[in-house]
Order: C-alpha cells, then sequence, then structure tokens
C-alpha cells in the first residue's frame, strides 16, 4: 500500500494502528446500557439471527454477503442458543 | 457431553477423536453436555461433518460455567470457515468458532465471589500471559503470549464460544444489567475495538470525525466517538444504503457515498484520493459549516484509497488506521 507519508508528516497526521483492545469492556457496558434516544441504536446492528447450531451453516453464509435475498443490507449476524432470555 | 461447532480438515479430525477418546474420563465424574463445532473447508474438503461432541468439566475455581446464548460472527470467523486460515494463521485441528459472545451463568467456581448462576455475562475471551511488559503497562493486546479464543495462532488453539457452554476464568466475564439484551452483550466484543480506537484517537470534546467503511467496526467506531464527546461525526462507504443506515440510526451525523473510481498509477490514485477528501471536507453540516478538515479520521476499511483519503482529509491531528483482524 502507498501512502502519502510526506502529506501526512507535514501536517502532523499521526498514524495510529489499533488491534483489538484492552481493558474495555466496562466501559463498553456502560457504553450500551445508556439507551439515550438522541445516541446510537446498538440493536439495529443485529440485522440477522440464527437459532441453534443446526442453521450455523446458513449463518456463515449470510456473514459473507453485504446483502440478503431481500435487499436488506447485513451488518452483525448472531448464532442464538438455548432458550428466550429469562 | 456438550457440543460445539468448529472446522477442520478432515485427517485432522480423525486425530483429535482419537485423542479425545484417550482423554475422556470415566463416565459420570463429568456434566453430560453438549458443544457444537464446524468443520468445513469447501476449497479443500466436501464438508464433513459440521457437529461435534465434546466433553466438558466442571469450571475450575477461578472460572465460571456460561451458557452460551449469543455469538455474532466476525470477518476472521469467515475467513476460517472458508479458507481454513485467517491470514497466516493456519488451522491445524478442530476449531470452535466464534469469540463476540454472551451467555448466562450455569456454575460458579469455588473461590469465584460476585457472580451467581442466572447472571448474564459478555465474555473478554483473550488470556494474555499477565506477566510481560506489554501486559505490566496494561498493554495486554499485544502480549506475544496471548491465547484468543477461535484464533489458530496458538496451538493447541482456545476454542471458541461457539460451543452451548464453556468454562472461562471470571476475571474476564462481565455482567450485563437486566435490560442489555445478550445480543448488544454479544456486540460489546466488537464495540471494544472501536473504544479501544477512541481512545488511541485521544479524541477531544466536540473533535470533528471521519469514519471510513460502515461495516460493523465503522459504525461501531462512529458511534464510541459519537458517546465519548465527538462534535460531528461523518461516515464514508462505497455502499450508499450502509452510510444511510449509519445516519438513520444515529451512529453518525453525516454521510458520503464514496464513488468507485480507480485509477492506473500512484500519482492517479492519490490524485483520487485527495479529490475524495476534498469532497468530503465540502459536504454541507447544519447551518452554513462545512465539514472541512477533520481531527481525526477512523479508516475500517483496509482499501489503500481510503487509508490515502484519511491523510489528506486530517489536519494536525490523528489519523486511526484500524486495524481490528483478528490474528
Amino acid at each position: 500500500m502507498t501512502l502519502p507519508l510526506g502529506a501526512a508528516a507535514l501536517r502532523e497526521v499521526d498514524l495510529r494502528g489499533v488491534f483489538r483492545y484492552s481493558n474495555t469492556y466496562p466501559e463498553a457496558v456502560e457504553l450500551v446500557s445508556r439507551h439515550d434516544p438522541d445516541g446510537p441504536d446498538f440493536t439495529k446492528l443485529v440485522t440477522h439471527r440464527y437459532k441453534g447450531f443446526e442453521q450455523a451453516e446458513k449463518a456463515f453464509q449470510m456473514a459473507g454477503r453485504t446483502k440478503d435475498d431481500d435487499g436488506k443490507l447485513v451488518i452483525k449476524v448472531v448464532i442464538e442458543a438455548g432458550e428466550d432470555e429469562p | 457431553m456438550i457440543r460445539s461447532l468448529s472446522q477442520i480438515q478432515h485427517h485432522v479430525q480423525h486425530n483429535l477423536q482419537h485423542r479425545d477418546q484417550s482423554q475422556r474420563p470415566p463416565r459420570g465424574q463429568r456434566p453430560q453436555d453438549r458443544l457444537f463445532v464446524p468443520s468445513h473447508t469447501p476449497h479443500q474438503h466436501p464438508l464433513i461433518d459440521l457437529q461435534e461432541t465434546r466433553t466438558l468439566p466442571p469450571p475450575s475455581s477461578n472460572e465460571l460455567q456460561v451458557a452460551i446464548r449469543a455469538t455474532g460472527l466476525c470477518g476472521s470467523d469467515l475467513h476460517y470457515y472458508t479458507h481454513g486460515r485467517n491470514g497466516d494463521f493456519v488451522v491445524r485441528e478442530p476449531l470452535s468458532l466464534g469469540h463476540e459472545s454472551a451467555g448466562i451463568v450455569t456454575s460458579v467456581g469455588s473461590s469465584v465471589s460476585g457472580f451467581s448462576v442466572g447472571d448474564k455475562v459478555a465474555l473478554e475471551v483473550g488470556q494474555p500471559c499477565s506477566d510481560c511488559a506489554r501486559c505490566k503497562e496494561g498493554r495486554y493486546n499485544l502480549c506475544k503470549g496471548m491465547r484468543f479464543r477461535s484464533s489458530a495462532k496458538s496451538f493447541p488453539h482456545f476454542q471458541g464460544t461457539l460451543q452451548e457452554r464453556i468454562n472461562h476464568p471470571a476475571e474476564w466475564c462481565y455482567k450485563l444489567p437486566k435490560d442489555v439484551s445478550l445480543e448488544v452483550g454479544a456486540l460489546l466484543e466488537p464495540l471494544g475495538v472501536a473504544l479501544h480506537a477512541v481512545r488511541r484517537a485521544g479524541l477531544e470534546k466536540g473533535a470533528s470525525v471521519l469514519v471510513f467503511g460502515a461495516g460493523a467496526v465503522g459504525l461501531l467506531c462512529a458511534a464510541a466517538a459519537k458517546l465519548r464527546g465527538a462534535g460531528h461525526v461523518t461516515i464514508a462507504d462505497i455502499d450508499q444504503g450502509r452510510v444511510e443506515f449509519a445516519v438513520k440510526n444515529k451512529f453518525a451525523d453525516a454521510c458520503y457515498t464514496v464513488p468507485m473510481k480507480r485509477g492506473s498509477t500512484t500519482e492517479e490514485n492519490l490524485e483520487i484520493a485527495k479529490e475524495t477528501a476534498s469532497t468530503i471536507g465540502e459536504l454541507k453540516l447544519s447551518g452554513n459549516q462545512t465539514v472541512g478538515e477533520v481531527d481525526a479520521a477512523f479508516e475500517c476499511t483496509g482499501v489503500p484509497a481510503c487509508v490515502q483519503a484519511s491523510i489528506y482529509v486530517c489536519w494536525c491531528r490523528l489519523l486511526r488506521h484500524i486495524l481490528a483482524h483478528f490474528v
């Protein structure tokens, strides 16, 4: 990949790598607990749900697509297991 | 016995079955659970068997046993599933995939406090050594000894969460409030990547932000930037539906659909990147303001044209190149 490092240097743009995370879970729990009506709706990110491992293959196939057969966006595919939430 | 979902090659599967038999304790010493594993390398082998049964011991004294209820699929899972590898890391034994997970506590180890059966928990699935220089400075994500569930980097592989139940150290489990669903609990893992990126950016309150890429990581970066006080977040992607989704669901304030355009030389490509940066800068915000030059760009595509444009659109601040790939 060719990057314009001269342009970055002259504008004092720093390139910082990001690899996974550390010490983020407590704050992440707080962010999704806010339920602010003016904030992002995290529940909307899960666009496709598959129940049980029997449907896992379908789930993986859907996760490799950008849209489903109905033209709906595929963002996060979740495999669910077990009973409904208590 | 528990079932798990993993991905393997045929001969390796036979080896594992053999080893599992030899290591299996007498019946009655362990709870009989199920666990599930996808075994699929379509480019090398036909589909073999998507499920496998293993024996799960009771949790150790420092562990919780968790019934996994929701696992989100990530690009690395898909790489392993489709190619049997992710970059340099090749699957060498049956591997359960999945690392974005939440579930319900079903058993609590004898020395664990603060958790009860029935608690909803999200799982942090990377286990660093806790002893090296990186771990001691708090950057355990860079630990060379990290074992990460569903990654083929370490061997034996640390099995992923597409299992009915797993035993997991309590210190890496996080209780979820009642009003947070288990599937949102599963999102805490990719949200962690986004939050880490925003922390690395050192965003000041009111900062203007550009996010390239409106997939899950890009959307979560936009969300994390907003929730941590960014003044304005613009999101850009080649897919108009995605950027519109981002604005409609309040992940971003403004959006831009990047036209597909590719030059034939490096110089031409850099010119195109400059144009992209300048077009984004001219986008209108509320009132008479424009996006202008942003304080931070979060590059979540890995596409050279977007990385280049990220540099041109930043001014005197920081470019974050989000490498969220799980290796």
